[in-house]
Formats: structure tokens, C-alpha cells, sequence
């Protein structure tokens, strides 16, 4: 049937063979990794006098634009940032609304260093689990789960805005895997880290999944987000490969358009990737060619 | 329009890269904190910096900048080493204040923060454990204009400072402290604990007491005048004030 389906079409090609080369996101989110690792040591150096040629010796909060999320309130009301928070968190804040605006949460997937350590870690996880990896937890769980980021999000927005103090340091994993040396990283900010990383090997990107504020505010952008991963029901021959493939569990075969709030378009379901039909998922404006 | 991974890759680059170097040119890309209290927003003091917004970082410096308070006055009310006056971190004076902390009573940047808004004549809250140098006191009770019962309940908060030595050398830690304070003297051994500088003291004085030359010299920044010179008057000639010099050299005799 669905072979008919595509001599009728006869434009979607049937792409025999994967290709095995990494693909470019591994490359931009291992540089992106790096860059803040170095970043965060050229910071530690600065503090004995040594520094790295030509890398920032910024904090952590000065790079991570969710800084500049949480200090919106004070911002607006009183004009300066909440503790530790800079300009440049502001500035990365913007620049990631506007990627959001057009393509959706990409820092997520092409960017954050935490999303890529749960991804390598998850390699592993893949090796243990076989097929069952990122299968593990049940379907009616999980989907009360991928709501509790926008619970985190009210807490620390709320706790923020009261206290005036990044609140959100002392339970945050990313904080914790990068500082890991300072005595500024709080035991619940490890024990978190640490349940992380257990919980990657058994699924894809828990932290992303089920608890990270910062994706929470990006996927709402997946609503009106220009770019949208879309399906051309014409040439789908229903084979379901897109949906193994998203690490974020979501059903791409079912939609025309994924608006699904987890969506960190990170590309993994299109026809460049694991659809074997050209041109039939794709990460394109309406109507787009 | 279709978009593959290359082109969001170089996208991606072009947002995060071309963001940060437009903002840098126009100067906005900052990583540290700029040292700028916010301002109160209504009210009386609308439009006056706001010390409860001094944060850690700031620098007695920056605080006598925005607040326009003589360094020399934050630099004694805290007991800081004169030297360090402008580069001195609010944050450091918890851990030259640590023995104090052990018995609930903290001097840090709350404490800064309240000194500078008595000091101003501005409002803010005091938290319970928070508590103030007598120095910041008497200085408080001499320029500021406070009433009777601020005055009160200053006294209620002043605490004295440690010795000398946790106050010029933080990096001095707990054991040590510990270890000197229950140190026994014995009679015969070099008692430099009973020796304390007086207004006659020359620096030919502190020589005979086992104090190195390029020591004196560290802490008064440039060469040690003639040994027969008392401290005191040293001090005076340089317009420089002898009791945060006479602390500074007591650490080392201590
Ligand atoms: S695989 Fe497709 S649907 Fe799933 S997160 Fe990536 S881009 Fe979104």
C-alpha cells in the first residue's frame, strides 16, 4: 500500500542507507560543552592570578541566559539584576527568545552543556537498555511528569523574585557539574546531579524532561515558533522511525506540525536523519520548501 | 523554507557570536557586575542609591563611590587593614569575622549595609544576627545624626574586633587561632603578646622586637624612615591614621 503510495508521488525518494558520519549538532553542542568548561576554569584561574588567552573569565551565571530570565522581575521594577546575575545573562536571554521565536528551544538541543552531558550519558544508557532505553518509565507517568518543569519554573521565578537571590543555584546540576570544585555548590544541587546522572542512563535528557525551568520557558516558544517540524502526510509511509528517533518521546507521525511543548528541534526526526523518505519530515516555515 | 542542520548550525553561531560582539562594541556585554546599587523607586529617597543592594563584591571603593562616604571611615569602622581600604570586599569580612559567627553574631555585608544606611541617613532593616564593629559605632555616634534611642540600640549591636592578626591575615585559619590563644607563656620565653605599640614607639622598637625591615616597609609602602622616629609621628607627617597603622604593624609583631 504504501509503496503504491510512493510511485503515485513518485518526488519522495525511498533513502536506502543512513549516513554514518556524526552529525554537525554533535560537533556544535561538543564545542559549545568545551567553551563553558574552559570558561568556567579560565574563572577559577583569574581567581590565582593565571588566565587562558583570548576565553572569557566570566561566572557561570554570566553566561546562562536563564539568569537573565529570573532576574526579569527586578530588572523591571528596579532596574538591576537579582545576585550574580550580569548584562551579559540578559543579552544571552535575548538572543535565545529570538532563536526561539524562529526555530524553538535550540539552545536546548544545539547549545546547553547540560542537555549534551545527558546525551553522552545516555550512549551508555542506550548500550545498557537496548531498545527499552527511554522507554522505561510508564506512558501515564511520564505525561504528568513533563509538567513538573513548569512547577519548578513558578517556584524559582516566585523564590526569585522574593528573595532577590539566585535561589535556584543551590538545586541546579548544571552548576553543580561545572563548579563541582567550589564550596559554593549546595548537597542538594549534587544529590541532583547525581540522580541525573543515574536517571540518564535509564532515558533521554531527564533534567530536560522533567525538571528544567529554563526549558520550560523555551518550550511555550514551540506554540508560535516559526520553524516547525512538519510532516508531509503525502509521502509518510507510516514507518514510525521519526518517533523512535526523538529523544523527547513525542509522536511525530501522529501531527502535521509538532507544537508539542518538549520539542528541543533538534532535528533527530527529519528526512536529513532517520526519516527514510525525502523531503516528508522537515524543520521548515508553512507551506515551506 | 526548508532548513537543514548546517544552516541552523551556522545560524546558531551567527545569533550567539554576533549578539555578544554587537554588545560588546556597544559596551552593554558585561560579565561582572558593574558595582551600582539600585536606587529606592518611590518614597522619600526615590532616586537615592539603596544600600540594601550592596552585594558582596563591592569593594569598599565602590561603596564610598556610590554612597559618597570617606574610605577612611569604612576602612576603621570595620577594622580593615589601611592598605586594602579601596580593594576590600564586603565579602571578606566574614571570614576575618568567623570567630564571632560561632556565637550568632555576624559582621558582614548585612552589617556594611546597615553602616552605610545609618551613616546616610537611609532607611533599611536590620536582620537579628546582625551586628556592627564598636568602631562603626563610635564612628556612627560621631557623623551621623542619630537619636537616642538609634544610639540605644547601636550599643545593643557593637561587638569588638579580633585580634589584630585575624584582621590583617585571613587567611589564618580557625586551628591556628585556636592553637595561639591557648598557648601558655612561659616567663622566660619572648612575651610578644604583652608587647603593644604606643604613641612613643619608634620604629627602632619595633626592630629590637623581631620585626624585619621589609615588613615595616610592606605595610607603610615605601622605604622605613629613621628608626628613631616614633610611629605616631610617622603617621601624622603622612596624614595617615595611627591607630589603623599601629594595628597593622601590631599583626606583626603579634
Ligand atoms: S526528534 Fe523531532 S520532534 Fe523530537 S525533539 Fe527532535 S525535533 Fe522535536
Amino acid at each position: 500500500m504504501s509503496q503504491t503510495k510512493i510511485q503515485q508521488d513518485s518526488i519522495p525518494i525511498l533513502k536506502t542507507t543512513k549516513s554514518r558520519k556524526p552529525k554537525i549538532r554533535f560537533y556544535v553542542q561538543t564545542f559549545f560543552f568545551f567553551l563553558v568548561a574552559l570558561i568556567t576554569l579560565n574563572k577559577a584561574l583569574s581567581e590565582v592570578g593565571l588566565s587562558i588567552p583570548y576565553i572569557s573569565n566570566g561566572s557561570l551565571h554570566a553566561i546562562c541566559p536563564f539568569g537573565g530570565v529570573a532576574s526579569l522581575y527586578k530588572f523591571a521594577t528596579v532596574g538591576t539584576f537579582v545576585q550574580k546575575i550580569h548584562e551579559s545573562s540578559f543579552v544571552l536571554m535575548v538572543i535565545a527568545f529570538l532563536l526561539a521565536i524562529l526555530f524553538g528551544p535550540v539552545i536546548c538541543s544545539w547549545v546547553c552543556p547540560f542537555g549534551t552531558f545527558q546525551e553522552w550519558l545516555s550512549r551508555i544508557g542506550r548500550k545498557l537498555f537496548g531498545k527499552r532505553f527511554n522507554h522505561l518509565i510508564p506512558a501515564k507517568v511520564d505525561s504528568i511528569l513533563r509538567y513538573l518543569r513548569y512547577v519548578v519554573l513558578f517556584l524559582v521565578l516566585y523564590l526569585t523574585f522574593t528573595s532577590t537571590k539566585l535561589i535556584f543555584q543551590d538545586v541546579d546540576p548544571y552548576y553543580a557539574l561545572f563548579q563541582f570544585w567550589s564550596d559554593e555548590v549546595a548537597v542538594s544541587a549534587f544529590i541532583i546531579l547525581g540522580v541525573t546522572i543515574l536517571m540518564s542512563l535509564v532515558i533521554d535528557r531527564p533534567w530536560c524532561k522533567y525538571a528544567c525551568p529554563y526549558g520550560a520557558v523555551l518550550g511555550i516558544f514551540n506554540l508560535f515558533r516559526i520553524f516547525k517540524i512538519r510532516r508531509a502526510t503525502s509521502s509518510c509511509t507510516d514507518c514510525k522511525l521519526c518517533d523512535r528517533s526523538c529523544p523527547m518521546n513525542i509522536t511525530v507521525s501522529s501531527r502535521k506540525a509538532v507544537l508539542n511543548h518538549q520539542c528541543i528541534s533538534c532535528l533527530s526526526c527529519t528526512s536529513e536523519n532517520s526519516c527514510p523518505m525525502s523531503d516528508t519530515v522537515e524543520f521548515s516555515t508553512k507551506g515551506g520548501k | 523554507m526548508n532548513l537543514k542542520s548546517t544552516h541552523l548550525a551556522i545560524i546558531i553561531f551567527v545569533f550567539i557570536f554576533g549578539g555578544i560582539g554587537l554588545t560588546s562594541v556597544t559596551g552593554y556585554w558585561q560579565t561582572t557586575n558593574t558595582k551600582i546599587p539600585a536606587a529606592y523607586q518611590d518614597g522619600e529617597f526615590a532616586g537615592q542609591y539603596d544600600p540594601a543592594d550592596i552585594r558582596g563584591s563591592y569593594t569598599f571603593g565602590d561603596i564610598s563611590t556610590s554612597f559618597e562616604i570617606p574610605l577612611k571611615d569604612l576602612g576603621q569602622a570595620f577594622g580593615v587593614d589601611p592598605q586594602r581600604y579601596a580593594s576590600f570586599e564586603c565579602k571578606e569580612l566574614e571570614s576575618i569575622y568567623a570567630p564571632l559567627k560561632e556565637e550568632g553574631k555576624e559582621v558582614g555585608t548585612a552589617s556594611v549595609r546597615y553602616f552605610v544606611a545609618l551613616y546616610k541617613g537611609l532607611p533599611i532593616s536590620l536582620s537579628e544576627s546582625t551586628y556592627l564593629p564598636i568602631q562603626a559605632v563610635d564612628i556612627l555616634k560621631e557623623k551621623a545624626s542619630l537619636s537616642e534611642a538609634e544610639i540605644l540600640s547601636l550599643e545593643k549591636i557593637a561587638v569588638s574586633l579580633p585580634d589584630s592578626e585575624v584582621l590583617t591575615d585571613p587567611s589564618v585559619t580557625e586551628g591556628q587561632q585556636e592553637q595561639e590563644s591557648t598557648e601558655t607563656i612561659s616567663p622566660d620565653s619572648h612575651d610578644t603578646t604583652s608587647i603593644a605599640i604606643k604613641g612613643i614607639t619608634t620604629f627602632q622598637e619595633l626592630l629590637d622586637w623581631g620585626v624585619k625591615i621589609e615588613d615595616i616597609e610592606k605595610i607603610l609602602n615605601e622605604e622605613m624612615p629613621s628608626p628613631q622616629k616614633s610611629i605616631k609621628d610617622y603617621a601624622a607627617e603622612k596624614g595617615i591614621e595611627f591607630s589603623g597603622l599601629k594595628e597593622s604593624l601590631q599583626g606583626l609583631i603579634n
